[in-house]
Formats: structure tokens, C-alpha cells, sequence
């Protein structure tokens, strides 16, 4: 008997939210957008109206609003999104006790235990998206496959509402047409290696030599030769995301301008203890600490520094992102942007422990970091913090502060 | 200004003052070293700001002057003179150096001394006498480890105290402390500026190596003085000068106050040598497992891409069984140091700092901070 594995994708996730409690929108095309007013308007997601005027995630709200007029652009509402992520979980437990979320919107279900066979796993699909329609109103599609790889693709074939296979015994015909692209872990990095290899379907991948893909990719060539091939037995979605995480980071774009020195370093005191609040939930330590200063023409500087005692303290943090800032960056342009990162993370598990860590290192800087958030807020508007992380947190959790 | 003198003792000299010689500077007189020629006595000078070292010798056919040479050229010139006698000459006009030895001779443009930075004479708050091998020994005993300056200066200095007539020096990169202890006395000199209290100062780890190199070739009571941000090491022919490092000093005292429960003796080659074959399988910030047993140590490392190692190393316990991951590197480093043949580990718990310190013997102790399990 092979695994069942189903992978549920909602349809148009946040933008069908959206539309739950404003049934009005249903026939509209909608995008939910940054809101242009603090300067962050670009489109996050849209419902399938919006597609068909080629309005694309990522592009700015005054571009998908040239290429349709009457697009409705809403704020995103991150509360609202997960709670409903919630919801969709606890219809997909009643079913198994095996579920692996993948971002807000994604969940693999292992259902090898619970069905007799392939016919059953279909049925339960079925009654999922069937569930996920009357108790939330979204839609959702799901694609059934005897692994995780598989299953997600099959996720994709028919959208929206939808159930697709990928059975084990004509997997080839459905799959290897697909694009290598399409596959998990096959980022743009990847794709580019890939394609210069000449692969670009999942066929091309899965009959290419292993080796030669090794030789360019590292393990990961084997990792992708035997994913094509049917075999995922090295995916463990339960680590998947954590595993996949190399550096934390946190951004803020306030409404106007940061113009001092002192609101500089009150913006990084911010950041600095939300990165630190971010490592130690994910049981991390850094010793590379980068900030990320966009200026008021918009250009980029990036600047790093690397250290050998791991840090997870807010006050430590802060100070190394403070020296980079005063040692980089001059004040004839206002800033418009400012970013705090963690790098080379380690796990807490084999963590060498400090002698420091017999003290309590009384904060340099006592700040109180409510009251400085509030004055802040007074001085620049109100602000969300935009997190960042090489892979998807397996729950978004918005920041508060 | 002219002298002559023994190769051996010119080079003794000169090895001794090129240690902190710049290469380049920006200001390019510190890359040369002053030589000062007085009453039949040479003296050498270097300094780069931070530290300075002078070196006299007896010399003969004196004429008194000054002039500063390039360093590395005089240095390597001299390392390379014939054995026996060399004569240098000075012209104060040109400041063109000749030196004579044998069959060869040299001839190297020197520069007035005129800008060459001088230390002037501090006064001194703290002096006591110490024998110079046994503080070259604390020295290399203590350097190791001390660390690179990151947010925490201290970690690039050693520190040097005295409490109860008990001359203490400790460094520490935060992960692990060496202390080494020795009895001294201070006592009371003529000087009115001198003051014979307690005091903790922080000196730089690189320039105390320095220090115990030149220690190590002598056996004499030498002299150390402490004064307001200087520290000052004077054998009969030396003199090291160089600022402290203005910090607080972890408090390794409070860390030192716990009391180990567990405690294992066993032989130090025998342990140092299992450490290093687990250092093969275990590269730097990988954990090693020791398994505390009742009649033995096991080490185990383990490493996915190379292999694993097992090692079981005969030892006498007091106190539970326990287990507990550490930076092989770290105990290797700790146990070379311990000069004896025997060591007792103290444990505390799997999260506790580590102790080993050679039985019955309190005045070298290593502290480890053990990494977590995973």
C-alpha cells in the first residue's frame, strides 16, 4: 500500500478572505495591497478577476491599478487571514492527526493510515474542500499523491476548487511534463543552474545524470534527482521550514522620512528587539548582524559584521546594528527605510554556553521598548514591521510589540 | 657616536626589542629602533605607541650619541653579522651607520632620534619583585586564554592582580578562564608615590607572549611596577612599558565560587590524548559527549560526514554519574597547560562550568563552559 498524502492549497488566499465578509467584492477584481499611504503598496495577493487583467503579485498598487481601473485595493488584515488559517486546520484534524502547514495558506495531510486506498484519499479531498466551502466559504484545491513532492504539484494542476492526482503508476506522464521550476526547493538560483544544464522540465531532471547534478548543485542535486524520481524519503515536512531558516530579519518603513540620528536608533532599538524575540522563539543564536538602510533616493546599502560569541540579546543586537549605522551612513539623504538582520544562525542545541551567562548583563540602553514604540508612533505614524525569513514561518505570527 | 660589541649580545638585545617594531606607520620613525650610546652602555628603543621596550648591553670603544636605525635591515644585519666583535661608527652629519665585523661591512642610513617618541618617567603605585621564570610560566599559562577584542575589550587582556599578597593572573574568552595564582609580597619602598595596595589592571594578552619570551631566557628577580594606565616589567637588561586596557575584568571570583559535586580523577596523557583522537572526528563547535562513570570517563564524538569515536579513559569518581558535551579543543588546550601528572575534574552539573586543576595543587586552575546536548 503506497502513502496517501494530500496536499490542501486555499484559493486566492488572502484576497478570498477578504471577500468573505464583503460578499460584494465577489464579482470585482480585488488585490490586497500595502497601503500606498506608508509607502509600502504593492500587490500581496488577488483574486482570479484581477488575474485576467494581468495584475501580478509583487507589482506597485499604481500599476495594477493602470492595467484595471476598477480594481478594489484593500489592507492587508494579517488577524483576520490567520484566524481563518486556524479554522482550516481544525477541518483538516478531524481527518488526521498528521498535519504539516506550509505557510498560511498550505497544509500537507498524511492520510497513509486513515485510507484503505487512493479512491479513499480522493473521497476524503473531496469532503475537505466540500467542508472548507460551507463552513468558511473559501475554496480550496487539493492535489493527492503518494508523496509530499508530488502531492504539492498535484496541488497546482486544476485551480480553483479543485482535486488532482498524481498516482504512483502513470506519475511520469502527469509530472514530468511539468516545469522543473514548479518544484519545491527549485528557487531562481536553482532554475538558472538548471536551465543552463538545459533541464527544464521535471522529466528532464529526473532522467538527468545525478552525478553531473551533484557536481552543480552540490547535494542538492541528488536531493532534486531523486525528488523528480518519485522519491522524497529526505523531505520532512515537519523541519522543512525551520531547517530552511538562515537568517531573521525585521524592516520598518515609517510614513515619513527618519531625519535624526536619535529616531534612527530608536527605529533599531525596535528591530533589534523583535529580531532578538524572533531568534530565541525559533531557539537561534546569530553572530553576523546586518542592517538594511534604503535612503530617500532610493538607493540600497547593506552592511554586515560577524562576531564568534553567538547573540540572542535585543541590547547586543541593537548595539552592533547602531555602530554599522553611524559608521555608514552620512545624512545627506533623509532614510526611508531601515532593516535589522540576524545571519549565520546556530542552533541552541550544541550552543557552547558563556561564562556571561553566570551575570546578569544589565542592559546598556534602558529603554523601554513599549514606550519607545509609542513615542515613535507619535513622531512617525503609525508602522507594521515587515519580517523576513529565508523560508515561510510555518505560523506568520504578526508582530506585536 | 661609536661602539663595539659581541655579536651574541647585540643580538640578544635587538631580538628582544624588534618583537613590537611596525612594518609600516603612519608615523614611519616608530619602524626604526633608537640606538642610544652612554657611558659604555647601548640602548636599544622600540615602541609602537601601545607598548615600549628598551635593552641595554655593555658595549666598548664607546663614543656617546644617538640615531635611529631602520629596523628590520638592522635586525637581519645583525642576525647575519659573523660571530665575535663588531664595531659600528655614526656620522652625526650624513647619519650613515658602518658597521665592521670580520671581513664584512655595511653601510645603512640611520635618522636623527630627534622625533623619536620617548616614554617619559611615571610614576609607580604598585612595585613588587617576582622571579622571572615563574612569571613566564604564569604568563604562558594564562594567554591562551584570552580571546580576540570584540564588544568586550577585556577578552584581548590578561588580568593581573594582587589580593593578600597573592599575585593572580586570569584570561578568559568568555567560553573558558585559565587562573594561575603565586605568592608574593609587597613591600614597603622609600618611594612616597608608591602606594603597595591591592589592584586588578588588564594587560594586553600579545604583548604579556612578548613579556614571557624574554622572561624565559633569563632567571633573575624582576621587577614589575603599576601606575596610572602602564604596567612596567624591568629585568637587569630589559624594560617592557605598555598600557593597559581600560576595562572591568569579569568577575571570575563569583564564578569560582561553586562547589564542584562531582569530581574525577584521572592521567592527564591518557585523557590528552583520547581528546585529541576525538579532536580528529570533532572540529571546532562540535560537541563531545563525556559520560561520567563510575570507574571511567567516555568520551564519544560524532560527526555525519567523517565517522564517530569512542573512548573509554580509566578514572576514580566521587559524587553521580552524569553526562555532558564540551569543545574538545577547549579541554585539550586546558589539559596541555596543567603541567602535571595527574588532574581532577570538577562538575557541577550538565550546564555548570567545568574545573580541572591538578590534585592537592591550588594554584593553576582551567574553567570550561560545557556546550548543550543536543
Amino acid at each position: 500500500m503506497t502513502n496517501v498524502i494530500l496536499h490542501c492549497d486555499m484559493d486566492n488566499y488572502f484576497a478570498s478572505v477578504e471577500c468573505i465578509d464583503k460578499p460584494h467584492l465577489k464579482n470585482l477584481p480585488v488585490a490586497v495591497c500595502g497601503d500606498p499611504a506608508m509607502r509600502h503598496g504593492i500587490v500581496l495577493a488577488k483574486n482570479d478577476i484581477a488575474k485576467k487583467y494581468g495584475i501580478v503579485t509583487g507589482e506597485s498598487s499604481y500599476a495594477a491599478k493602470g492595467k484595471c481601473l476598477e480594481l478594489v485595493i484593500l489592507p492587508p488584515d494579517y488577524r483576520k487571514y490567520l484566524k481563518y488559517a486556524k479554522l482550516a486546520r481544525e477541518i483538516y484534524s478531524r481527518y488526521s492527526s498528521k498535519i504539516y502547514p506550509y505557510g498560511m495558506d498550505e497544509a500537507w495531510i498524511d492520510l497513509t493510515d486513515k485510507c484503505d486506498d487512493f479512491e479513499d484519499g480522493i473521497r476524503i479531498a473531496n469532503e475537505i474542500r466540500q467542508r472548507i466551502k460551507d463552513e468558511l466559504s473559501l475554496t480550496a484545491s487539493v492535489g493527492i499523491s503518494f508523496n509530499y513532492i508530488f502531492s504539492k504539484l498535484a496541488s497546482d494542476i486544476k485551480k480553483p476548487d479543485a482535486t488532482s492526482i498524481v498516482p504512483f503508476d502513470n506519475f511520469k506522464s502527469i509530472v514530468w511534463n511539468m516545469p522543473a521550476f514548479d518544484m519545491l526547493f527549485v528557487g531562481s538560483v536553482t532554475r538558472k543552474v538548471l536551465r543552463s544544464m538545459g533541464i527544464l522540465t521535471i522529466g528532464d531532471l529526473a532522467n538527468y545524470d545525478p552525478h553531473l547534478l551533484v557536481k552543480k548543485l552540490g547535494k542538492k542535486g541528488w536531493m532534486l534527482w531523486e525528488f523528480a524520481n518519485g522519491n522524497d524519503s529526505s523531505f520532512d515536512p515537519r523541519t522543512n521550514d525551520e531547517d530552511d531558516i538562515k537568517s531573521l530579519g525585521n524592516s520598518i518603513t515609517p510614513p515619513k522620512d527618519i531625519t535624526s540620528e536619535k529616531d534612527a536608533a530608536a527605529f533599531l532599538y525596535v528591530l533589534s528587539s523583535t529580531v532578538a524575540k524572533r531568534l530565541k522563539k525559533h531557539s537561534f543564536k546569530s553572530s553576523c548582524v546586518s542592517i538594511v538602510i534604503r535612503r530617500s533616493d532610493f538607493t540600497i546599502i547593506t552592511r554586515q559584521k560577524s562576531f564568534t560569541h553567538p547573540i540572542d540579546e535585543a541590547d547586543v543586537i541593537f548595539e552592533y546594528a547602531y555602530e554599522l549605522f553611524i559608521k555608514n551612513h552620512t545624512w545627506e539623504k533623509s532614510v526611508r527605510s531601515i532593516g535589522v538582520r540576524a545571519d549565520k544562525l546556530l542552533r541552541r542545541e550544541n550552543e557552547q554556553l558563556s561564562l556571561l551567562d553566570y551575570f546578569d548583563n544589565p542592559p546598556k540602553i534602558k529603554n523601554n521598548i513599549s514606550e519607545l514604540i509609542s513615542k515613535i508612533k507619535e513622531e512617525y505614524g503609525s508602522f507594521d514591521l515587515e519580517q523576513s525569513a529565508s523560508s515561510r514561518d510555518t505560523e506568520i505570527s504578526i508582530m506585536e510589540c | 657616536m661609536k661602539f663595539s660589541s659581541l655579536k651574541g649580545q647585540l643580538y640578544t638585545a635587538i631580538q628582544n626589542v624588534i618583537r613590537i617594531v611596525p612594518n609600516v606607520s603612519t608615523v614611519p620613525i616608530i619602524t626604526g629602533i633608537l640606538f642610544c650610546v652612554t657611558d659604555d652602555i647601548l640602548t636599544l628603543t622600540a615602541t609602537d605607541f601601545e607598548t615600549s621596550i628598551t635593552s641595554s648591553i655593555p658595549v666598548m670603544n664607546s663614543e656617546p650619541g644617538e640615531v635611529v636605525l631602520p629596523g628590520k635591515y638592522i635586525f637581519d644585519i645583525i642576525r647575519k653579522l659573523p660571530d665575535g666583535m663588531g664595531s659600528f661608527s655614526i656620522d652625526p652629519m650624513t647619519w650613515k651607520c658602518v658597521i665592521k665585523a670580520e671581513n664584512s661591512k655595511f653601510q645603512i642610513y640611520g635618522q636623527p632620534s630627534d622625533d623619536f617618541p620617548r616614554n617619559p618617567e611615571r610614576k609607580s603605585e604598585i612595585v613588587f619583585n617576582i622571579n622571572s621564570q615563574i612569571l613566564s610560566d604564569m604568563i604562558t599559562k594564562t594567554t591562551f586564554a584570552a580571546g580576540v577584542q570584540e564588544k568586550r575589550s577585556y577578552i584581548a587582556g590578561v588580568s593581573f592582580s594582587i589580593q593578600n599578597n597573592k599575585l593572580k593572573l586570569a584570561a578568559t574568552d568568555t567560553f573558558r578562564l585559565a587562573l594561575n595564582t603565586e605568592t608574593i609580597s609587597l613591600e614597603p619602598q622609600d618611594d612616597t608615590d608608591v602606594k603597595q595596595t591591592d589592584f586588578e589592571v588588564i594587560v594586553p594578552a600579545k604583548i604579556l607572549n612578548d613579556v614571557a619570551k624574554i622572561l624565559s631566557q633569563i632567571n633573575e628577580e624582576i621587577q614589575v611596577r603599576v601606575g596610572d594606565g602602564f604596567i612596567l616589567f624591568r629585568t637587569s637588561s630589559t624594560t617592557v612599558t605598555t598600557r593597559l586596557i581600560d576595562d572591568k575584568f569579569l568577575d571570575y571570583e563569583t564564578v569560582l565560587l561553586a562547589d564542584p559535586l562531582i569530581k574525577v580523577y584521572t592521567d592527564r596523557e591518557d585523557l590528552v590524548s583520547a581528546a585529541e583522537r576525538a579532536g580528529i572526528i570533532n572540529r571546532k563547535e562540535a560537541v563531545t559527549k563525556l559520560s561520567l562513570e563510575a570507574d571511567k570517563i567516555i568520551l564519544s564524538a560524532s560527526a555525519s560526514d567523517i565517522g564517530e569515536l569512542y573512548e573509554e579513559i580509566e578514572a576514580k569518581k566521587d559524587g553521580e554519574d552524569m553526562e555532558i558535551g564540551i569543545d574538545i579543543n577547549y579541554l585539550i588546550e586546558a589539559l596541555r597547560y596543567l603541567d602535571a601528572e595527574k588532574v581532577v575534574l570538577g562538575f557541577i552539573s550538565p550546564l555548570r562550568p567545568i574545573f580541572l586543576q591538578v590534585p592537592e595543587e591550588d594554584n593553576a586552575l582551567q574553567v570550561i563552559m560545557p556546550m548543550r546536548l543536543g
